[in-house]
């Protein structure tokens, strides 16, 4: 005779059962955490660069490429990323001694209306660095396109930041640029690259 | 049964032999026709362009070098334009699309030869070259070993941008010679060559560039059936013939060989600017039209006089040339020569309207070589500007007569011994010129006579008798009143009243040995300016990175008008070469040619008159040696393909694929550049290509990481030459 | 305080049953469901037939929908006939279809964003990576429906525990059936693997959630029972998200690649055997050791 073993509903639970059910809802919020912990992991994961010439280290996140070849010290890009790649760069230029920061971004703009479509400057603050020193920024926008003419490549608008400190007879400029759709949650890599940067 | 089987394995060995041969050929068919471009010339007419002229191009360069007809892309009456806007090949199939904007960085308007180089995005923007993706390019080959009967690939766009890219094939049909440049000058070919593919590219049956197909709309008739309204550029609402029109020239059948173009390519590839400092502007168009005279037939051609004149010709005639001299021609003048046998147009030999390439004034063949005249009565009729100017004709056919005849002249002075030294066509300033002629088939007594010439206008005339042998070489010479003066001399030698021979040397420099010393102290300084540049030491090495390279040199006894060239090289390749008529004073120093921010290399500057070369020095600057271009020869596959998304099979924008060089494995990449060989990013429909082709029998990497989707990481990426394109599926699961 | 234990009588006696028996049927709609979704991938693979894309969406809506109407008429409908009825089901399946909807989905691909960032991580950091997120997320949320729902006043009998899994997992699978149909817009063939991977993942997870529930509340297990039960469904959520990715990917050479639905369904299919079995084992197990135990206390009693 088959039969099965069940009870009545209780009305309430053992304190073995309480305990685990306590136990559980410990276990899901570690686990959640342990998630959090993860994410964040896995996102800052970083890699070391220097270059004794130039004066400078920094961390940059993992797997973006590495480039240093053009008209700057560095530049790494998240070439993972669909759209635009974030990129953030770093280039230096001497400096004399009557030139202002907003001298160096005048001829930014400058350079840039030339080469870069819809290139328009948002606007111009302060920014803190890593040691407490204060930074000017520049913000702009323009519109990207993969330069390849054979392809129908995907326009982006793009957000860019230059953050300028002279320092030493030069000047530093980090820039910073991310497709618009993506650049406020991206300036956090900004800031965490910041952090580290020495120069 | 034994010749059954021979028979059927013969025809298997044909038929995978053509199999074999059509699959090469398509291949570099493709490859052809992704370098080859559609140019418009727009003229900005409150803030609109109108398209003026059109043509083909060639991308002869990864980073964008164009070469094209001069006629088509410079600004002139007929093609009024101040922009070039370059339309690119997107889809094989397609019409092509505008892309870029270029700029014409070297031309030779009489050879109708123009370098572009692509310098902004169509929108305008700036472009720096190392911004410029690669872009594929026509590897060019040399053209001076084509033949009769090769194959001939002609590439271009054979309507107004409407169509796609198109080939069209044919073989060569004639070799034709011409006074100017490398030989030969043309390629004839019956291949269909519509108008609009003027200025594309002709390729050998490898795939090779070797000229440009060449046609001239005539100016002046621009309203013709050749010329065609498409809109409304006068904003009256209509498109009528009060509108401009954008010329096409007829169907093409001449090409420009590649030679004629080397240089040029050579000197802008490498960025060299050669400036004639001591020139003088430009010199004024002739006001008068242009004319031609004196027009005859000769069998060959020797340092570009005729060997003889001849009124007919006999069975299995080969070589064959006609001569006329010219006056007023500018580079805007369009000539063409019409043939015709029995009365009957004869396409093999007629050159179709092309650009003058000569000089204002002087004396022309068209003809050639090694290639048979049937037997019949031609007539040869010039026009100029679609307008007739002579027409002479000429029997071919017959035994051949032993007719009185003088032959080869060559200009010199006599030695003490009386033998004639010289160099054939250049004299030094003296008493007296002398020319030997060879003669043959003379008769006692029969009348001859010499005619000499300077500048046009009869110095001397002796008339005789013939006393000498019936065959042999004989001197005679000419003592102007005031001796040789500096200039053009020209001597006829007539026999029976009717022109025999003929030829032309120049009067110049002084007497120095064979050669006569017309240029010397040939020498090189680097300095900020041209005036600085006369003062600086010379040097026969400069370090690299100088701002300019300057030569300077003296001359001597150089009339006006004078045609001397100018030819610099580097390490040995000719990459300048001008010829222009003498514009200065007769005598003088400090003569001063730049070089704008030479690379490193090994540099030659010749001077040459009468392609006699006078003068020569090499001066080394940096290394020695122009830098190597990892991208000079386009060899290798052509990787691209698509990028989907497997839940969907629809392409994914905007992922990027990366090749790794063959010295890292997909494993080893550390997500540093220089383990980057190239890469790609999808478009809108997932599409990608590898700009640069992957060398062939090498072992490559490919990662892709895209967020959201699972990546992809393979070794062994290998392709060989039997597989030049390979286009690939990337299926990117979701993660 | 403890209710009392009794003994039900043999279903097979009845005419009607006093409780549906809930393995029969679930392992009845699985077949179905797998078959089904078995014979569209292979019909995607081999004939490839293909449709107007607006045919194709529909169909994929309905294939995400398969699995819901095939557990009203298999599970739920019956239960009306039966003497003692789950009257939660229902609810349990809406509710957790609901948490899906507005706190696992939105914490997982907006707070979490693995798609982001874990699909680019090797297999075990992968493996781990969801197990911590969209694991631990699944799996305690649907806890947590359970405890509220019918945790313990809805549980009579152990076959209840897995009913009301089996109805969370579905209800939570099947609103990700439709917001990756919704989301993806993935080809019908395709849209079979994403929703057998779906119902693959929660059901695993929801059945060691249930084997759990089983062990604490009818045989009163050690309190870490549940929690490592739990903990075990987060990693099977995990294991199987992070390996399916992987077997459907198919390697790339210079030929290209493809994708391997077969290679996925394999997977699926065999997580899902894999799955029932375990906790069918241990399910049976703990039954047959309460009737063990039961059997001899009565002896004892009737001695």
């Amino acid at each position: 005779m088959e039969f099965e073993t069940g009870r009545t509903p209780a009305i309430q639970i053992t304190p073995r059962q309480r305990w685990s059910i306590a136990i559980t809802y410990f276990l899901l919020v570690a686990g959640f955490a342990l998630g959090v912990n993860q994410r964040e992991s896995t996102l800052n994961l970083a890699s070391d660069y220097s270059n004794l010439e130039a004066g400078i280290s920094a961390k940059y996140p993992a797997r973006w490429l590495l480039e240093e070849t053009g008209s700057f010290i560095f530049r790494v890009r998240d070439m993972a990323h669909r759209g635009f790649n974030t990129v953030i760069e770093v280039s230096a230029a001497p400096v004399g001694r009557d030139t202002s920061e907003r001298n160096i971004f005048d001829l930014l703009t400058l350079r840039r209306s030339q080469v870069l479509t819809d290139y328009a400057v948002l606007g111009y603050d302060n920014y803190l660095l890593a040691d407490d020193t204060l930074a000017v920024s520049m913000s702009y926008s323009f519109v990207a396109r993969d330069s390849s003419p054979f392809l129908e490549g995907v326009s982006s608008i793009v957000n860019g930041l230059d953050i300028l400190t002279i320092r030493r007879g030069q000047a530093l400029v980090v820039s910073f640029r991310a497709d618009a759709d993506i650049y406020q949650r991206e300036l956090e890599t900004l800031r965490w690259f910041i952090q580290h940067l020495e120069f | 049964m034994l010749k059954r089987c021979f028979s059927a394995v013969l025809l298997l060995f044909l038929l995978s032999v053509k199999a074999w041969t059509q699959s090469a050929i398509s291949l570099d068919i493709d490859r052809i026709k992704r370098a080859t471009v559609f140019i418009y010339q727009a003229e900005s007419v409150n803030n609109d362009l109108v398209i003026k002229c059109v043509s083909s191009g060639t991308l002869v360069s990864a980073d964008g070098l164009i070469i094209s007809n001069a006629h088509s892309v410079l600004p002139s009456r007929l093609c009024a334009g101040d922009q070039l806007i370059v339309a690119l090949n997107v889809d094989l199939s397609e019409p092509p699309i505008p892309k870029y904007r270029a700029e014409v960085f070297s031309a030779d308007e009489g050879l109708d030869i123009a370098i572009l180089r692509i310098t902004r995005e169509l929108d305008g923007r700036l472009i720096a070259r190392s911004e410029l993706p690669i872009l594929p390019f026509a590897e060019i080959s040399s053209s001076d070993d084509v033949s009769l009967d090769d194959t001939l690939i002609v590439a271009g766009f054979p309507d107004f941008g409407n169509e796609a890219v198109a080939t069209t094939r044919g073989t060569v049909t004639a070799v034709i010679s011409e006074p100017v440049g490398p030989r030969p000058s043309w390629f004839k070919t019956r291949a269909e060559i519509p108008g609009a593919m003027s200025g594309g590219g002709a390729y050998s049956s490898e795939g090779l560039l070797i000229g440009i197909p060449t046609s001239a709309p005539l100016v002046g008739l621009a309203a013709a059936a050749s010329c065609r309204y498409f809109a409304d550029t006068n904003r009256d609402g209509l498109v009528n013939a009060s509108d401009s029109c954008v010329p096409i020239g007829d169907f093409v059948s001449t090409v420009r060989p590649i030679s004629h173009a080397r240089s040029l390519i050579r000197g802008v590839r490498n960025g060299l600017t050669v400036n004639l400092v001591s020139g003088p502007a430009e010199p004024p168009l002739p006001l008068n039209p242009p004319r031609v005279s004196r027009l005859f037939f000769a069998p060959s051609v020797s340092d570009g006089a005729p060997s003889t004149v001849v009124g007919s010709m006999p069975n299995n005639t080969n070589s064959l040339f006609f001569f006329f001299d010219y006056r007023n021609m500018t580079p805007e003048t369009v000539y063409e020569l019409r043939v015709s046998r029995d009365g009957i147009p004869d396409a093999t030999f007629s050159l179709p309207p092309v650009r003058w390439s000569g000089r204002e004034n002087g004396l022309w063949y068209i003809g050639s070589r090694e290639q048979a005249w049937a037997n019949g009565a031609y007539e040869f009729t010039l026009l100029i500007n679609g307008t007739s100017v002579g027409s002479q004709r000429i029997i071919v056919g017959g035994s051949a007569v032993n007719r009185s005849q003088f032959s080869d002249i060559v200009f010199g002075t006599l030695d003490q011994s009386g033998a004639l030294v010289g160099n054939g066509s250049i004299l030094p300033l003296g008493e007296i010129a002398s020319a030997r002629f060879l003669y043959a088939n003379m008769t006692l007594d029969s009348p001859w006579s010499a005619i000499w010439y300077f500048g046009g206008v009869e110095v001397a005339r002796s008339a005789d008798r013939w006393s000498d042998e019936s065959h042999g070489a004989k001197v005679i010479r000419v003592a102007p009143t005031g001796g040789l003066l500096p200039g053009r001399y020209r001597l006829e030698l007539y026999i029976d009243g009717a022109l025999s021979a003929t030829s032309d040397f120049i009067v110049s420099g002084r007497a120095a040995g064979p050669l006569p010393e017309i240029f010397s102290r040939l020498r090189y300084v680097t300095a900020e300016s041209p005036s600085a540049a006369r003062r600086a030491t010379a040097l026969s090495s400069f370090p690299t990175s100088i701002p300019a390279l300057y030569a300077l040199f003296d001359w001597h006894l150089i009339a006006a008008g004078t045609p001397w060239t100018l030819r610099w090289l580097v390490d040995d390749q000719v990459f300048f070469e001008t010829t222009n008529p003498w514009q200065t004073v007769e005598s003088g120093s400090d003569y001063t040619v730049s070089l704008a921010n030479p690379a490193d290399g090994s540099y030659k500057l010749q001077l040459l008159v009468n392609n006699l070369k006078l003068i020569e020095q090499e001066v080394i600057v940096g290394i020695g040696q122009l830098p190597i271009d990892r991208l000079a020869r386009f060899e290798g596959a052509i990787l691209s393909g698509k990028v989907i998304d497997a839940a969907t099979g629809r392409g994914i924008p905007s992922i990027t694929i990366v090749l790794i060089g063959a010295d890292y494995t997909a494993s080893e990449f550390d997500w540093r550049e220089d383990q980057v060989y190239d890469l790609a990013t999808s478009d809108r429909n997932g599409d990608f290509q590898f700009p640069r082709p992957l060398a062939f029998d090498t072992f490559y990497s490919v990662v892709i990481e895209a967020d959201g989707f699972i990546p992809h990481a393979a070794d062994e990426f290998y392709f060989s030459a039997d597989q030049p394109y390979a286009n690939i599926e990337i299926a990117m699961v979701h993660g | 305080m403890q209710s009392e234990t009794r003994v039900q009588p043999d279903p097979a006696q009845a005419d009607t049953y006093s409780f549906l028996p809930v393995w029969r049927n679930l392992v009845l709609q699985l077949i179905v469901l797998t078959s089904v979704l078995l014979l569209i991938v292979l019909a995607g693979e081999f004939i490839q037939p293909r449709f107007d894309p607006r045919i194709e969406r529909a169909l994929s809506f309905a294939l995400a929908a398969l699995p819901l109407l095939l557990w009203l008429y298999v599970s739920v409908l019956p239960e009306s006939r039966v003497a003692r009825p789950r009257r939660r089901l229902f609810g349990v399946a809406v509710v957790s279809a609901l948490t899906a909807s507005a706190i696992g989905l939105p914490l997982v691909q907006e707070f979490f964003r693995v798609q982001d960032w874990l699909p680019l991580q090797s297999v075990f950091s992968r493996i781990l990576g969801y197990t911590f997120t969209a694991g631990f997320v699944d799996a305690g949320l649907k806890f947590i429906v359970l405890r509220y729902l019918i945790y313990p006043q809805g549980l009579r009998v152990r076959g209840d525990v897995i009913a009301y899994a089996f109805a969370g997992a579905l209800g939570y699978s099947v609103f990700l059936n439709f917001a990756v149909v919704w989301q993806l817009e993935p080809n019908w063939n395709i849209a079979a693997i994403y929703l057998l991977s779906n119902v693959t993942v929660q059901l695993a997870s929801s059945m060691f959630i249930a084997l759990g529930i089983i062990e604490s509340y009818f045989s009163d297990a050690h309190p870490l029972v549940l929690p490592i039960n739990v903990l075990v469904a987060a990693l099977s959520t995990g294991l199987i998200t992070g390996l399916v990715g992987g077997f459907l990917s198919g390697p790339l050479s210079t030929a290209g690649n493809a994708d391997r639905p077969l290679f996925a369904f394999a997977l699926l299919g065999a997580s899902l055997v894999l799955a029932l079995g375990i906790v069918y084992f241990l399910y049976s197990n703990s039954e047959r050791r309460e009737r063990e135990a039961y059997v001899s206390r009565w002896n004892l009693d009737g001695i």
